[in-house]
């Protein structure tokens, strides 16, 4: 029942700042679709005087016509804008594909499918908040490049900050460009090095100058991004979709690639070759020729038969260690996890194998011994804890990683996911935007994450000579008290003990 | 010619004599007038109550000397600029004020004669006004200003607060 028609409420309405406007949406229904109207958010998107923060191409660009002006000034205007805000209401198709996370500044980065944008973020105190976003410049990138690849995410592009918190390196249509953070200017860029699409980008020493890339051209490249320099080219069996790097004692490291081909890769850093990569472990069964997936193939003798490779983690506190995800070229074969260990002799000894029901897309996990998240094709972040069991030497070692709990679901494949560690939150990106979710902020989860980095490079040099196995997943001991809370001390709750 | 007096009929039926140039700030009234032409018959305005009227005419009356408002034909007005409501006269803010404890009532009689009349200057004012009453209100005071109900379920209005929790500040 009320006073006015509609249209002398939107006159009155017109009147209003956007705040006094949200607040008259709460009063009723009637009063919030009123307080919507496209027309008058299109008013104050137009009058907005301070421009679109963190643009610094242009005054009034439109993020995505499929928005309302609404959503447009919210997206563009507001410092406050909470993480999620491109989800289901907005009707809006924006997939992020990639996401990167520096842990000092808190800064989440966001890389989109469909326009040539990366939106930053900051993780606060209260929620995680919108900081600007930045145009991906041209460059003389993409020629020869089909204007509109496949509806396939190997379109994906790698992202990631250099080491010193400084630049964001962005793979974009065949370049690996560096951008500014402080001026959003494109500093460097290596010109056209792939003839695909660069799902994988790496960074593989501290200096912020040299970078690996892998492609959908089948090539990994090893460049100095500054002196704009390839230094060797290796050449893959296949799409490479992962690559990270492994400490060895000598210093140089080994980069370990995967993708769509039936094996890991490794490459010596140090003499810049291809190594033959060694497994040890228990691998999982191999097939009979009359069920592999593909039957002309020789049988495998290696640990991802007939899979593919999508992400690769390397442990930040134990850089000898890493995750690889195995999802099955068909769906015959089971998904799992795997979890290598670097030896001494340089061989991947694979420590854990854990069956997972969805395929896998992206990992991320911040400590040793507590728990790690996995993003799935079918919208789930699941968390995996450690199992652990005494071994002969007193030693704990982690035998099984278990889903623990299901962080995120989201209607529509998750690509990308990074978590706080201790912090307890993960964020995810995938068809749906990016979401961010806080799970188990643990009594000490105000605390200097920059520390990390320093406890990263004693781990580093101490790495590889303690020994084989599940037991490497237990060094560290001194940092694990600090670490257990959040992630950890959530689970704690949730589960009681972790010990057989 | 401005100087012949119209005869506008309230609500009520109660005749009310005003110079010609005055009735013409309403937009209703100057293009009925100039279809019309000469005559004496009274103007029937059967949704504007006599006391309504007089304070309209009274607004009609300060303002008689103002320059005519730009034709509403062109829509883009509307969109060009955004109006600022707080840039009300003086005197405009002491005649909207009207008498303290029929405020609201006659407020929104003022605004919907306006609309109707046409006397867009006026509607702006009520308009203004209105916004400025929400500006310092909380819901609950903005739906017993409106006289409507909270239809909302809790869910919804918690679901609303943190939609709009990120121009809170703003």
């Amino acid at each position: 029942m009320s006073i006015l028609p509609d249209e002398l409420y939107t006159s009155i309405l017109s009147n209003l700042t956007p705040s006094a406007l949200l607040k008259t949406s709460t009063a009723s229904h009637t009063f919030n679709s009123l307080a919507r109207q496209n027309n008058l958010w299109y008013q104050i998107y137009q009058s907005r005087p301070e421009g679109c923060p963190g643009n610094t191409t242009s005054p009034i660009p439109d993020f995505n016509p499929k928005l309302s002006y609404y959503h447009q000034y919210k997206y563009c205007h507001s410092p406050l804008q909470p993480l999620g805000f491109h989800s289901e209401d907005d009707k809006a198709d924006v997939r992020a594909w990639n996401l990167a996370y520096q842990s000092e500044q808190k800064l989440i980065a966001s890389a989109y499918r469909e326009n040539d944008q990366i939106q930053f973020w900051r993780k606060r105190e209260d929620g995680f908040h919108f900081v600007r976003r930045m145009d991906v410049e041209r460059a003389n990138c993409g020629r020869g490049l089909p204007q509109n690849p496949p509806k396939d995410y190997s379109r994906s592009q790698g992202i990631e900050f250099t080491a010193d918190g400084k630049s964001l390196a962005y793979a974009w249509r065949g370049c690996v460009q560096l951008y500014d953070l402080e001026t959003s200017k494109l500093t460097h860029t290596t010109g056209q090095i792939h003839k695909g699409a660069i799902p994988a980008i790496r960074q593989i020493d501290e200096t912020g100058r040299l970078f690996a890339s892998g492609s959908g051209d089948k090539t990994i490249k090893l460049f100095d991004i500054r002196s704009n320099e390839t230094i060797t080219t290796f050449e893959q069996d296949g799409t490479v979709l992962a690559l990270s790097k492994l400490e060895t004692p000598n210093g140089n490291g080994i980069l370990v690639s995967g993708g769509r081909f039936n094996n890991l890769t490794t490459f010596d850093l140090g003499s810049r070759n291809v190594i033959e990569a060694k497994f040890t472990g228990t691998f999982p069964p191999l097939y009979p020729v009359s069920q592999h997936p593909n039957p002309s193939h020789p049988l495998p003798l290696h640990p991802h038969p007939g899979k593919t490779t999508q992400a690769i983690t390397t442990s930040p506190l134990h850089p000898t260690t890493i995750h690889t995800t195995a999802t099955p070229i068909r769906n015959t074969i089971q998904s799992h996890i795997h979890t290598y260990t670097l030896t001494p002799t340089q061989t991947l000894h694979l420590s854990t194998k854990t069956p997972i029901s969805a395929s896998p897309s992206s990992i991320s996990f911040s400590t040793p011994k507590s728990p790690f998240t996995v993003a799935t094709l079918n919208g789930d972040v699941d968390l995996l804890s450690p199992a652990y069991q005494a071994g002969a030497d007193g030693t704990d070692a982690v035998v099984e990683w278990r889903h623990s709990k299901t962080l995120v679901q989201l209607d529509g494949p998750i690509m990308s996911v990074v978590d706080g560690g201790e912090e307890g939150w993960v964020c995810v990106g995938g068809a749906r935007g990016i979401k961010a979710s806080e799970f188990g902020r643990g009594e000490k989860g105000k605390r200097d994450v920059g520390r990390r980095g320093k406890r990263r490079s004693g781990e580093a040099a101490r790495a590889g000579g303690s020994g084989s196995g599940g037991s490497e997943m237990v060094q560290g001991e001194e940092g694990s008290e600090e670490e257990e809370e959040g992630l950890l001390g959530m689970l704690r709750r949730l589960n009681g003990p972790f010990r057989l | 010619m401005s100087d012949t007096l119209v005869t506008l009929t309230s609500q009520e039926g109660k005749p009310e004599q005003v110079p010609r140039r005055i009735a013409e700030r309403s937009t209703l009234l100057k293009n009925m007038l100039e279809d019309v032409g000469e005559s004496n018959q009274p103007i029937p305005l059967p949704n504007v109550s006599h006391k309504i009227l007089k304070r309209v005419l009274e607004y009609c009356i300060h303002h008689k000397d103002d320059p005519q408002p730009p034709s509403d034909d062109d829509k883009d007005s509307f969109d060009s600029s955004r109006k600022r409501s707080d840039d009300i006269d003086e005197w405009d803010q002491k005649f909207i004020k009207g008498k303290e404890e029929e405020h609201n009532e006659e407020l929104f009689q003022i605004i919907l004669a306006a609309n109707y009349l046409d006397i867009k200057p006026l509607l702006d004012l009520g308009c203004k006004t209105v916004a400025n009453m929400i500006k310092g209100k909380s819901p609950e005071q903005i739906r017993e200003m409106f006289n409507i109900e909270n239809d909302f379920t809790p869910e919804e209005e918690d679901q609303i607060r943190r939609e709009n929790e990120w121009a809170a500040d703003a």
